[in-house]
Parts: C-alpha cells; structure tokens; sequence
C-alpha cells in the first residue's frame, strides 16, 4: 500500500515538473526533451566519470544535489541522430565540438558517453588532454620512450588512462572476441602472446607502468583493427584536443628542454586513432579554449583553437557548436536550481540572472552558488 | 583692462584677467591667484563690542557665546508666545488654520558651517544639537506658521531637480521607434556614448558585443541596474560605444548614461526614485595624485620607530 501510494506520488511529481525528464536512456532522447534534465545511475556515472570527464566545478554540484543529472541539448542530440543514420562500413566520421567557455562541451560529450556506453560502443574517452601536457604538479613522472627515439613517455599518465578505459569498458572488455592479433614483446621475460584477451593487455599496462605508453599504442592498434573487422563499435572522445596542437607543452625533460606536443607519445597514439583510414567507429572532439594558454584564446572557432595542422589533420570533420542556454533551457534550468533548493527568492531573479549571465551555462551555476 | 569696457566689467571677466596674467600650474584651484571683493574672501569678523565706559553692548556677552544664546533665547521666546496664542485661540473654542500649516519637506535645517557663518561664532556639535531641538519644537506646535519668518531664516532648500525640467524629448527612427542617444557619458577615464531604443527586447550591445563584452558580474550588473531598478528590463533595447578606461569605469559611464536617457521613457514617481537611488548622479571621482615622499596617494610609508 505505501510502496503504491510512493510509486503514484513520483509519478504525479515528474508529471508536474517541466524540468525533469523520466527517460533515462539517452538513446530515447529526441526534441520533446529538450532542455530537460534527465538522471544518471550512481554506479554508471561511477564507471563512465569516476576517472575524471565532468568538470570538477559540476562534480562539486553533483555532490551537493546528490544526484548527477545532464540538460538534453540540441548538440548531443544532433550528433546521437548522426550517429545513428551512419553507414558504419565508411570511414569514421569525426565530430568537433566548440564553444565558448562554459557552454557545456564537455557536458555534452558526457551525454554522448552515456549514449555510447548503452549502444554497446567501445569507448576510448580522454578526459582531458590539458592534464597530460599542460598540467605540471610536483612530481610528474616523465622517461624517454625506450622504444622510440625522440619520444617522451609519460607512464603514470597513461596508466591512469588506462585504469580510466579499463573501468570504462568493464563489461565489454569480457567479451571473448576482443583478441589481439600479433604477439608484443615488451622485454625478455615479459610478452603478450597473440590471441590473449585485450583485457590482458590492459592490465599489463597498469600493473608495469613502465611499459603504459607503448601499451597504449599498441591498444590504439588493436582497437582500430577489432574495428575494422566488426568485433566492436568505437566511440572515440578527446576533450580538448586542440592542445594537441598547441606549439609547446609545459612539460620539461630533465635537460630543461621543452617538450613539443609531437614528441609526447601519447600525442601520437590519440592522433593515429582519429584519423579516418579506419571504419566502424565515432571520433567526437572538442576544441576549446581553456585547453590552450591564454595568449591563444582570441576566437572559439575550430579552425582559429586547432591552428592549421589540426585543422587538416581532422578535415573532413562536422563542427557542431554547442552554444548557450536558449530562453526554454534556462527557464527549466532556473527550476531545476529552484527544485534543488539551490536558487531562492523573488521570481524576478530568473530574469536579473539571465540578463547577468548571458544565458552562459557554466557563468549560471556560478552566480547561483552563492544565492 | 584686457580692452574690456569698465562700465560692464563683472567677475567673470575678472576671473579671466587673472587667469591670463598669473597663469598658474597650482594643482589646488583653491590656492590659485584671485581678485575678489574681500568680503568674498575673508569671513566676517565680529563688531566692537563695548562701550567708552568698558562694558559690553550685548546682554549675553558673558555667555562668551553672545549670538548663539541670543538665537536661543528668541527661540524660547517665541515658544512661550506660541504657547499663549494657543491658550487664547482653545479659550475662544476655535482650531488652527490647517491650510497654513508650514511646508517642510523641501527645505532642510542649514549645517552647522552655515549657523557659524550666519552668527560670526564656532558653536560645538553639542550646541548645534540643542540649537536644531529647539527648532524642532518651534515646528512641533500647531501655531508654528505664525512666526514663519523665524523659522525660515534658517531653513535651506534642498537641492533643486534641474533634470525635471529639460528630459529631451525621444526622437524617431524610420522604423517608428523612439530613440534617444546620450553624449558624454564619463566616468573615470571611460567616454562613450548611450542610445536607448524603445521598444525594444532587452537586447545590450556594447562595442558591438553583447553583454559578455564585460568578464565580471560587478560591471554587468552596474550595466543592468538602471534597467532592473526603472523595471524597463527587456522593454528597450540599449546601445553603447565607450572607450578609455578600465571595466569599471566603462561600467560605470554607461550605467549613467543608460539612466539619463532612461528619463525620456519613465513616469516622474520613478523619476525621483531614480534621483533618489543616486542613478542621474555623475560620479565626478578621478584618480587622486600620488604624493611625492609617499608610496601612493595617501599610503604613508610603513612606520618604524627607529
């Protein structure tokens, strides 16, 4: 009796509300919702994000409203449409998303992930390629690649990637068809044998760190060619990709000589994935400008953020913008805060906030933080 | 002087003269040269006050205060005579003109400078004090108006509404909308100029951006105030060139420049509320000089004993 009288109760409070969509799978998603705010299951949004993808300020408010929950946008749905009337037997096709700051790129790239992780693809998510190159804490663990000249490894990195896809793919990764085609040698003791689970090659990457770096390229391989042959569907998502391509990292080896993006080895192994002379996958980038240091921060544009290499690397590419709240998003937004008990006071705040933060998602979360 | 006819030569031209002969880089205007009837110039002294045999002409002389007591005794006086009249006007049953009553609201009780100036003597906080206490009871007693004069005397006005009287009216673009542009919007080291379009949507346009023209909520909320506070938020649309200056000077320039315009298109309860709320207010601050021997404009150095 109580369970019912509960069960009517939700079902008369998400027909009331115009903010919240009870359509949890993004697949079912379509213009009806747009604007609405729809649920991700705690233990999923712990496997997809729980190695970083959310930005950390909407971790935060994830936390304080103690569910995660992500705004059905026009641009992630252009794409699910996109992506389900590919011809998957073409060469991939790659998205770019752009934006101004704050305007929910990477949010959107997470509602695509969702999308991913329910249509079975296998997902090859960077958070966000800034903390490779860009961000130097105290001690960060850089070597020579000792399997290529030049190169520079950076083994504790990639090894959390590789913790970050390994969660990820949990369930996928168990599949038995995922083999590898050709025996690695990483030393004289150490070999992957060919037929060994891609599983396999995984955890040995995270057990010796040493060896992460080329573990990843030799994933990158792997991946393209279970592609090629339809084992699995990839979905390929870089955040901030265009540091990429930024002239110069932060990075230093030992001999104080700055490290040039190319020379990293996981530059090369990301880029090698997102060209398009492989099939049966979806490569979704974002260009954005908080990837790159200031002084290259001008214009939002793809073509201006990814410098010209970049820009021909990926060409041909869809650029999607990603763009502000339109009037509708902001109103169910402004209830969404309101419903959380995050946004109080007079209805005319609605209006003040709007005109303040320009309708910026992120300039929006911010002004209601304190309020 | 200067081929000026002497019949018809006035301060100004004094002023001009003056200007011209002594050109002066002082940065203070007050220490500048001038020429000035000493009246002007130098404040009143007080009159001789005793007579061939010694003894002082005023009964309050050794008050030490004479002018001040003096106001304060008429002010008891005429308290006591209102009284009386009181008295007599209840004892012939009858009730106080009410459309006498005196008009208070627009003028206010002079400053204690003013009192200084008008008595030739420095009073304290504590006297200027009693001295508006008095007044006040004076104004409290219904027979008040009839000793106006007395009150008057040391009554001001408040600062006239000059605004009220020349609000421009809209002109009319091809598209049948009133606009109105404002000059010379300034504040700080910023300069631009205001124009206001009604009806509009709401849309803000500065520099040819919109809103995010501005990084920080202060400056755009300074841009949004006028609006918010005359209620007229997404009733006109509002275009703004500005240059010179940092955020909030620019800011601020077009705030007040969005308010002098807003004028046009404003009923005149709102129109005080706006002089009230300081909005048609110019902000005339600049940057204060640094000071040589010290580290800023008022910054001493850090102080050390020895």
């Amino acid at each position: 009796m109580f369970t019912r009288n509960l069960r009517v109760f939700f079902r008369r409070y998400s027909q009331t509300c115009t903010f919240r969509t009870s359509e949890l799978s993004p697949a079912q998603h379509s213009e009806n919702q747009i604007g609405m705010f729809y649920t991700i299951d705690k233990n999923l949004c712990k496997q997809l994000f729980g190695h970083g993808g959310l930005p950390k300020s909407y971790m935060k408010q994830t936390k304080t409203f103690t569910e995660t929950t992500l705004m059905v946008r026009l641009p992630a749905l252009d794409i699910m449409n996109c992506i389900k009337n590919t011809d998957f037997d073409k060469p991939v096709v790659r998205y770019v998303l752009y934006g101004e700051k704050g305007s929910g790129k990477s949010l959107t790239m997470a509602h695509l992930l969702h999308y991913a992780h329910e249509q079975e693809f296998l997902i090859v998510h960077v958070p966000w390629v800034s903390e490779w190159l860009r961000r130097v804490p105290r001690h960060k663990e850089m070597a020579n690649s000792p399997t290529r000249e030049g190169f520079v490894d950076l083994p504790l990195d990639a090894a959390a990637w590789l913790l970050h896809f390994k969660t990820q793919n949990q369930t996928l990764l168990k599949n038995p068809d995922l083999k590898i085609s050709k025996e690695y040698t990483w030393s004289k003791r150490e070999s992957t044998a060919e037929g060994a689970p891609l599983l396999e090659l995984v955890e040995l990457g995270i057990a010796r760190v040493k060896y992460a770096c080329d573990v990843i390229d030799a994933l990158v391989y792997e991946i393209k060619l279970l592609s090629n042959n339809k084992r699995c569907k990839t979905f390929v998502a870089i955040d901030g990709f265009n540091t990429f391509f930024y002239p110069l990292t932060r990075l230093r080896t030992p001999t104080k000589r700055t490290v040039a993006p190319e020379e990293v080895s996981l530059t090369t192994s990301f880029l090698t994935l997102t060209k398009n002379d492989w099939t049966n996958g979806v490569v979704v980038v974002t260009a954005d400008q908080l990837a790159v240091p200031e002084d290259h921060q001008e214009s939002y544009l793809p073509k201006y953020l990814l410098y010209k290499k970049g820009f021909e690397h990926l060409d041909p590419f869809v650029p999607i913008e990603v763009g502000r709240y339109s009037e509708r998003e902001f109103l169910t937004c402004a209830s969404y805060y309101r419903d959380r008990l995050w946004l109080r006071g007079p209805s005319e705040l609605e209006d003040e906030l709007k005109f303040t933060s320009a309708c910026n998602p992120y300039k929006f979360m911010e002004l209601c933080a304190p309020l | 002087m200067m081929g000026e006819d002497p019949e018809t030569f006035t301060q100004k031209d004094v002023d001009r003269a003056i200007e011209y002969l002594f050109p002066s880089g002082i940065y203070d205007p007050a220490a500048r040269p001038l020429m000035k009837p000493p009246e002007e110039v130098f404040p009143n002294r007080k009159a001789a006050e005793f007579d061939e045999a010694g003894r002082p002409h005023h009964f309050l002389f050794y008050t030490g205060k004479p002018n001040f007591f003096k106001l304060l005794h008429d002010a008891a006086e005429t308290i006591q005579t209102l009284y009386k009249f009181e008295d007599k006007v209840i004892r012939k049953k009858e009730i106080p003109d009410p459309n006498a009553e005196l008009e208070l609201l627009a003028s206010v009780w002079i400053t204690r400078e003013e009192l200084e100036q008008s008595l030739v003597e420095k009073i304290t906080d504590l006297e200027y004090d009693n001295f508006k206490l008095v007044m006040e009871r004076i104004v409290s007693l219904p027979y008040s108006y009839r000793c106006k004069e007395f009150i008057e005397k040391y009554r001001k006005p408040l600062a006239s509404q000059r605004f009220a009287l020349e609000i421009p009216k809209p002109s009319y673009d091809q598209d049948g909308r009133a606009f109105i542009t404002t000059y010379e919007c300034l504040r700080k080291k910023a300069r631009g100029d205001v124009t206001i379009r009604s009806p509009g949507t709401g849309k803000i346009t500065i520099n040819g951006k919109d809103l995010t023209y501005f990084q920080d909520v202060q400056s755009r909320e300074q841009v949004l105030f006028p609006l918010i506070f005359s209620e007229m938020l997404g009733k006109v649309d509002v275009e703004c060139n500005i240059e010179g200056g940092g955020p909030s000077g620019q800011s601020g320039a077009i705030r007040w420049g969005i308010a002098w315009g807003l004028r046009s298109f404003v009923d005149k309860n709102m129109l005080e509320a706006m002089q009230v709320a300081g909005l048609l207010t110019r902000d005339h601050r600049r940057r204060e000089r640094k000071k040589p021997g010290q580290p800023g404009a008022r910054k001493k150095p850090t102080w050390k004993k020895r």
